[in-house]
């Protein structure tokens, strides 16, 4: 696969051309070096209270301010990144991971085995996501792992769905029938066609899939079934905050700004990947 | 005999950021009489569509522009019309057929809809008459009036064509132009609609162009015949000009090509190489790279039409010494 | 289409029965007895006892649930574990306050998402849609609880125009419906935008420019009918997303709906209103859900015709016209 025009490379050159897209790139990769080095950049701990400076708005010393217990709130949003960024990326790894496997079983061997799955489905999908995601949550208690799990699993459905519409896209094209009727191990380069061509709506999901389980984890950690204090959740950090919004709205401001800021880098990588996996090139 | 539409050095450019500038036409002059049927033909890629959507004034722009020429149409110079003016020509006296029947019909409207949007958008009439006038298009077309509720996807290939057509000829238009109309159809639906074309042409005295790459095609339906090469015209006769006495070596390699059941040929004959590049022409003759019978300075000039008859016109080198 | 109606309804209503069993044996899941955490830790054992007969909580699951389902297709839907009051009575009295908040701000999506999308599809590239579309991308990605609070923050508590909470007039409705449509009508607005480049590509819109058809007909009569096809797709997806968007909405705003009652009872261990609240919360998205589908139909004829079951027919007219 060194070679020059191989899928892959050929995908991140049109990516490359979407400037909003590397700039979304750009922010994530931000947000993972914020996450992994937050301990080290951080001014102050994440938990570091001094109650005689509570309630400060931004200044120099405290660039988002302190919240009720004294704690510098640039600290905790940046340490927070770590847990956002894990809970999104680990639950979104179980939602694909099972999910992926799920629909393209589905897909690919159809008939009982794409009827059972799919009545499976249909039920888990009758509820909102969102809703068994607190279910399972409130059934697990609070914590990081449990958040981890309950975002991860209410995320399955969906990405089950795309893998499995994905996968019987392809199956139904015409190379493939091509492909069969053909030497053996042409039908293997083939399937690494098959294999990107199916991927990439599921790629596209992904990302999606990420946005969405960081802003599911911060929901639930804020009506109290997700993350707990004084673990610097950004939800929860606005769960803290919220009595306070009347004189002290920057407890609340700045960890909302921070969850939309990942989010909104997810989406437009997603939609820059949406766009330079799209074979047709746009006019 | 009058004549319908008068092409003088029509250029149309395509302009894109990351391909360079497209010339996909370039310079063509025809002309068309009342009641005639002009073939263009040409590879995949030679500017025929190009042409006619100049005539249309349906080009894509951005990216594509008509950069020079005229089109005379009866009495009306097409090109400075304005819009509005334009869209009373379109559907009305010049009509456009394309190659693709399977998506050229809107999916959730009933054909019978699609004819009677042309009558009613065309001519000052009630809702009722225009459905009446559709019905008998269609019946006219060889389907059945009852069928006016359907939807295209309850047709079959050759049945949606035939809609198209009727489609085109609801407000008996002065010229029809169509795109290769039997292309994506099979042989024997192709001889229907072909035969079916040619009586409605007849029968409301239409004046047609027909785009095809087919010559067997152009041998049935047309009189006068025009080969396009690179966005130009190359040679351009009567159908007995261009068949009989055929002179630019294009034309040449062209009916060379054509696999013959008589005879006792092993192999095709195609004409070597390929067509060059719209945004990179070659200089002088766009034929000469893979022209046999190249000399020298058909690199470095480009030709005119040279008038070889009464009716035959060729652009090449070796017909031009008179 | 009737029958297909009817089969879907069908099908509904086992999927529902497989919900209730899901719902149920994940609440079985969940450690610690429910007596302890409606009683308190302290209770008395034979306050516990006492507990676990009037909920029948002694006999074993599967005869549980079986008396569960039994009493549900009887229109019983037992009783809450923190007051003793009929679940059905509890969670009806909320419902519509939810079903009133979610139907406003799906209106609020489509009246906005939808014509803004078909705006920044013919304005493409020039700056009304860089503007639109940019705010759309932001609107997506602001998270609810958020906007709601920032939104309360601005116009209540600092403009004091609109109230930061309760429901009990349209004045109350602005806020939390406009918090709840935001990152909706963005999602709705960039699709309809996608949709409409994507039809303007297709071959039936050269047609009707060649047949001399007005600009604004061939936008509203040929383009926008087909491109709201996967537009309801998206809007369907939405109001899924606004059910589970109220639990938080309704926290943020102090409604007293069935979102907010639902997370209270989780957090509390009331597992039969849980259970009801979220069989009621899945039969009305399954109700949404076929109202999509028959708008499908509605809008194009060949969906039409499949669930009409139609295909063989058709085939047979055509060969009897010929080809």
């Amino acid at each position: 696969m060194g070679n020059k025009n191989s899928p892959f490379k050929m995908v991140w050159r049109q990516f490359k051309k979407n400037r909003l897209a590397m700039f979304g790139l750009g922010l994530f990769i931000a947000l993972m070096v914020v996450a992994l080095t937050a301990s080290w950049i951080a001014p102050y701990g994440f938990d570091d209270q001094d109650v005689s400076r509570r309630f400060l708005s931004p200044c120099a010393a405290h660039w988002f301010g302190t919240d009720n217990l004294g704690r510098d709130i640039f600290s905790r949003v940046l340490h927070g990144a770590k847990v956002s960024m894990s809970v999104g990326l680990i639950s979104t790894a179980v939602s694909a991971s099972v999910g992926v496997v799920l629909g393209s079983f589905a897909g690919y061997f159809g008939r009982k085995t794409d009827n059972i799955i799919m009545r499976i489905l249909d039920v888990f999908m009758a509820m909102p996501q969102f809703l068994m995601a607190i279910v399972i949550a409130a059934v697990l208690g609070p914590g990081l792992i449990n958040c981890m799990i309950s975002v991860g699993v209410s995320g399955i459905p969906a990405m089950a769905r795309v893998a499995r519409a994905s996968v019987l896209t392809q199956s139904n094209q015409e190379y493939i029938e091509a492909a069969r009727s053909i030497n053996a191990s042409h039908f293997r380069i083939i399937l690494r066609h098959v294999l990107l061509n199916a991927m990439s709506p599921i790629l596209v999901r992904i990302t999606m899939g990420l946005a969405g389980a960081i802003t599911a984890a911060a929901s639930l950690s804020f009506i109290g079934l997700g993350i707990q204090p004084p673990n610097p959740e950004w939800g929860a950090m606005l769960a803290g905050g919220r009595e306070y919004l009347t004189k002290y709205p920057w407890i609340v401001m700045f960890p909302g700004i921070a969850i939309m800021i990942s989010v909104f880098a997810m989406n437009i990588i997603g939609d820059g990947l949406r766009d330079a996996l799209d074979p047709r090139l746009k006019d | 005999m009058t004549k319908v539409l008068k092409v003088k050095d029509l250029t149309i450019h395509y302009v894109t950021d990351d391909a360079g500038t497209c010339r996909a036409v370039n310079k063509v002059s025809f002309d068309l009489k009342r009641g005639e049927t002009l073939g263009l033909v040409g590879e995949t890629g030679a500017g025929k569509t190009t042409i006619a959507l100049g005539i249309m004034r349906l080009v894509p722009d951005p990216p594509g522009r008509i950069i020079g020429g005229s089109i005379d149409f009866q009495r009306d110079s097409l090109l400075e019309m304005s819009e509005k003016r334009m869209r009373k020509v379109r559907g009305k006296q010049i009509s456009m057929i394309f190659q693709d029947p399977m998506t050229a019909l809107n999916p959730i409207d009933t054909v019978g809809d699609q004819i009677a949007e042309v009558i009613r958008v065309q001519e000052n009439v009630s809702r009722a008459e225009a459905n009446r006038r559709a019905v008998s298009m269609l019946e006219m077309v060889g389907i059945q009036g009852t069928r006016f509720g359907d939807y295209p996807h309850q047709f079959s290939g050759g049945m949606k064509q035939r809609i198209v057509i009727a489609i085109a000829l609801a407000c008996r238009p002065e010229l029809l132009i169509a795109d290769e109309p039997t292309t994506a159809l099979d042989v024997t639906i192709q001889a229907q609609v072909l035969d079916m074309m040619n009586n409605l042409k007849n029968e409301l005295g239409t004046s047609m162009i027909l785009i095809t790459h087919d010559l067997g095609v152009v041998a049935q339906m047309c009189e006068k015949v025009a080969i396009v090469y690179a966005g130009e015209i190359v040679e351009m006769g009567t159908a007995e000009d261009i068949y009989d006495s055929t002179r630019h070596p294009y034309t040449v390699g062209l009916f060379g090509s054509l696999p013959s059941v008589a005879g006792d040929a092993k192999r095709l004959t195609p004409v070597p190489g390929m067509m060059p590049n719209p945004a990179d022409l070659p200089k002088g003759c766009k034929f000469s790279p893979r022209c046999p019978q190249k000399v020298a300075e058909c690199e470095q000039h480009e030709f005119a039409l040279y008038q070889i008859s009464d009716t035959h016109l060729v652009r090449c080198i070796h017909c031009g010494k008179e | 289409m009737l029958q297909y109606v009817l089969k879907r309804i069908i099908m509904s209503i086992f999927v529902l029965i497989g919900v209730s069993m899901l719902i149920f044996f994940l609440l079985e899941l969940a450690p610690g007895d429910p007596a302890l955490a409606v009683l308190g830790e302290n209770a008395s054992p034979e306050a516990v006892a006492e507990f676990h007969k009037i909920h029948g909580l002694d006999d074993p699951a599967l005869v549980r649930y079986a008396r569960y389902l039994w009493n549900v297709l009887h229109g019983d839907l037992g009783t809450s574990y923190s007051n003793g009051k009929a679940v059905a009575g509890e969670i009806l009295t909320r419902f519509p306050t939810t079903v009133l908040l979610a139907f406003l701000a799906t209106v609020a999506t489509v009246i906005i998402g939808v014509p803004l999308g078909i705006l920044t599809a013919i304005k493409r590239g020039k700056w009304v849609d860089t503007l639109l579309s940019a705010t759309a991308m932001i609107g997506v990605s602001m998270p609810g609880f958020w906007l709601g609070l920032m939104l309360i923050y601005a116009f209540s508590l600092k403009i004091g125009w609109l109230p930061a909470s309760g429901f009990y007039g349209p004045v109350y409705w602005i806020l939390p419906t406009v918090t709840m449509a935001a990152a909706s009508a963005a999602a709705v607005m960039r699709t309809m935008h996608s949709s409409m480049l994507e039809v303007v590509r297709q071959d039936y819109i050269r047609t009707a420019r060649a047949k001399g058809v007005v600009e604004s007909r061939i936008i509203f009569h040929h383009m926008l009918r087909n491109s709201l096809i996967p537009v309801i797709t998206v809007i369907g997806l939405q109001i899924s997303l606004l059910f589970g968007g109220t639990m938080v909405i309704e926290t943020v705003f102090s409604i007293p709906g069935l979102g907010k009652f639902l997370v209270t009872a989780l957090k509390a261990r009331d597992y039969p209103i849980c259970q009801g609240g979220v069989l009621l919360v899945s039969c009305s998205y399954s109700i949404v859900s076929l109202g999509c589908d028959l708008l499908y139909a509605f809008l194009d004829p060949r969906i039409r015709a499949s669930y009409q079951g139609k295909k063989k027919s058709d085939r047979k007219a055509v060969e009897k016209n010929g080809k």
